[in-house]
């Protein structure tokens, strides 16, 4: 005997047919989260917010974590996503660099030392440099973590801190590099980086005109600046944003590409247009005299990495906490567990979630699909071949709007279960013949049972309305929408839906005893 | 800012999700951003859903009004 553990940790006997879609045959459509029958596989193909990869899960990969561990995974480092040109920071920019980041020289005695990431934050530096009021650290040099343009800086005035009166200069919590006018980096290569080429910048602008990074002989130039207050890029032409620089911590992506070039803030674009054609200098300059700002990452690519750009600034963003960004998991394909009418959104604005900000959206401690509000229009939909349905059950959570007629579940022009603006609430068998209407609102976590054969509605496994006659043709699914296009938006949460073709009266009981045994929905 | 919504002409929402699509790069079922909705009387008005790496010259709406709400039923 072949043995099977479901989703609720229960054993389940592949001879016996425990699975609610194996003991009780017929079905015509089965969604939900959990496993409904032993041939099921997956149950729902998720796209995720950081990157848009999609990928397929079963159930037990929803319940254990390996879903929402997929939507919420780290991006790779930004060196190891590609091959940068140079690269600067305090913190490892790949996974196989153990090397120093900064040589720094204190001002107590003008000794000069190496320091990695690690010696950075866990002490070994301030210790190093001293913690009274008059210990300064100065970097002499940014050591280049993707090859050998390390930038430095041999007179001593010139030299941006690390450590200032004793304290690690930080910003937001990470280490920084204090740039003022009177200090400036360089680099040394010679040649040229021709474009393309993308920059990845983490700093906070202190003046009204700052010089990030630029070509330090002014003849083959990529200058990434704020202009007047605003960010700019030049390379023989140039073009300037017009969002504001503020006195916040920022992440800038520029592209320079011609007449293809952009500017990106905090992953969002603020500009695009023709920068010219000038490469950078490999002798750059970071940072000059008309220049203010603490500056705690730059990358540069000679390569137009617009399409690593989402996971690389995800990479940073997770490091340094610069702007909100949610990880979120939206529905896809919501699969059809007794055949091949799969429920599927290809419009990413309409896709239901089932992962929001990071986490797994559940109801009653059960996977389930936010449908959002009315105004998001979220809905799943599939066209049918005509089929008649004579047994659906639904496990819900709608929010009831009086202003709107939601559609939770359409089955053809004219059977849709329907929460109305003028039922104050109530959910709606509306078909053909006689409609259906249950006595207990909408607004909680509830079983709806739709006996259409028979002609009777349940909430909750207690009979609210009966029929002389019902129908229950079907020529589609619509989830949360009456079509994908009509005003009939949901609001609410929907965890698991299963139309019958064959009648299921007799079965009414053990159908809707498995799905509680299950979701806990009713004592 | 919450998404909310751009209104304009139909080859303005058009092509604002044809930037938004481009930009996403999706793959898989996902095809693209959002479908440009047209008002059910102004039928030369349409919105679409905003996204927040996208910022667009169109009006922006944070919720649409209900004279945007077709009932189909």
């Amino acid at each position: 005997m072949g043995l099977i553990l479901s989703l609720d940790n229960s054993i389940h006997s592949f001879n016996t047919g425990k699975f609610v879609l194996d003991q009780y045959t017929g079905a015509a459509a089965a969604y939900s989260l959990r496993r409904l029958s032993v041939n099921s596989t997956n149950v729902v193909r998720v796209r995720r917010s950081v990157d848009n990869a999609e990928d397929d899960f079963t159930a037990d990969e929803v319940a254990d974590g390996t879903m929402l561990n997929w939507v919420n995974a780290d991006m790779p480092l930004p060196l190891d996503t590609a091959t940068a040109a140079a690269a600067y920071s305090l913190r490892n920019l790949k996974t196989s660099y153990t090397g120093s980041v900064i040589r720094v020289r204190r001002s107590s005695d003008n000794a000069e030392a190496d320091f990695t990431a690690d010696e950075i934050t866990d002490g070994t530096l301030l210790a190093w440099v001293g913690n009274t009021a008059s210990d300064n650290g100065y970097v002499t040099t940014w050591y280049d973590q993707a090859g050998s343009n390390s930038a430095t800086q041999g007179t001593a005035a010139n030299q941006p801190k690390i450590v200032d009166a004793g304290v690690l200069v930080e910003e937001n919590g990470r280490p920084a590099l204090e740039f003022t006018t009177s200090t400036e980096m360089l680099t040394s290569a010679s040649g040229t980086y021709s474009q393309p080429n993308t920059y990845f910048i983490i700093a906070k602008n202190n003046n009204v005109n700052s010089d990030f990074i630029d070509g330090s002989i002014l003849v083959d130039r990529n200058l990434n600046d704020i202009n007047s207050g605003f960010h700019r890029m030049f390379a023989a032409l140039s073009f300037q944003s017009t969002f504001p620089n503020t006195a916040n911590q920022f992440l800038r992506y520029s592209l320079f590409d011609g007449a293809s070039s952009e500017i990106a803030i905090d992953a969002a674009s603020v500009e695009t247009g023709d920068v010219g054609f000038q490469g950078l200098e490999k002798s750059f300059r970071i940072g000059d005299n008309t220049s203010a700002f603490l500056m705690q990452e730059l990358i540069i690519y000679n390569s137009d990495q617009s399409s690593n750009r989402t996971n690389i600034e995800t990479n940073i963003n997770d490091y340094y906490s610069i702007y909100a960004q949610d990880r979120d998991g939206f529905v896809t394909t919501w699969y059809d567990q007794s055949g091949n009418n799969d429920a599927t959104q290809a419009t990413a604005a309409n896709q239901p979630k089932i992962v929001d900000a990071g986490v797994l959206v559940e109801e009653n401690g059960r996977p389930a699909i936010d449908f959002g509000t009315i105004s998001e229009n979220k809905c799943l939909t599939v066209n049918t071949s005509p089929i008649t349905n004579n047994f659906v059950t639904i496990v819900h959570n709608i929010i009831y709007k009086s202003n709107k007629n939601q559609v939770l579940l359409a089955l053809s022009n004219s059977n849709y279960i329907i929460i109305t603006a003028t039922d104050a609430g109530k959910l709606k068998y509306v078909n053909s013949n006689d409609d259906m209407i249950s006595t207990t609102n909408v607004g909680s976590f509830q079983l709806s049972t739709i006996d259409i054969n028979d002609g009777k509605l349940y909430t909750n496994n207690l009979e609210e309305d009966n029929v002389t006659t019902a129908s229950g043709a079907t020529t589609r699914y619509a989830i949360g929408n009456y079509t994908a296009s009509s005003g009939n938006e949901l609001e609410g949460y929907v965890s698991e839906i299963v139309t019958w073709q064959t009648a299921q009266t007799s079965n009414r009981v053990g159908i809707e005893t498995n799905i509680n045994n299950h979701y806990n929905i009713y004592p | 800012m919450t998404n909310g919504y751009y209104i304009g002409t139909k080859e303005e929402a058009e092509n604002y999700d044809n930037i938004v699509t481009q930009g996403e790069g999706y793959n898989g079922t996902t095809t693209r951003w959002a479908e440009p909705r047209q008002h059910p009387t102004q039928l030369d008005l349409y919105s679409i859903i905003r996204h927040t790496s996208y910022d667009d010259t169109m009006q922006w709406v944070e919720v649409l009004d209900e004279s945007w709400s077709q009932d189909t039923l």
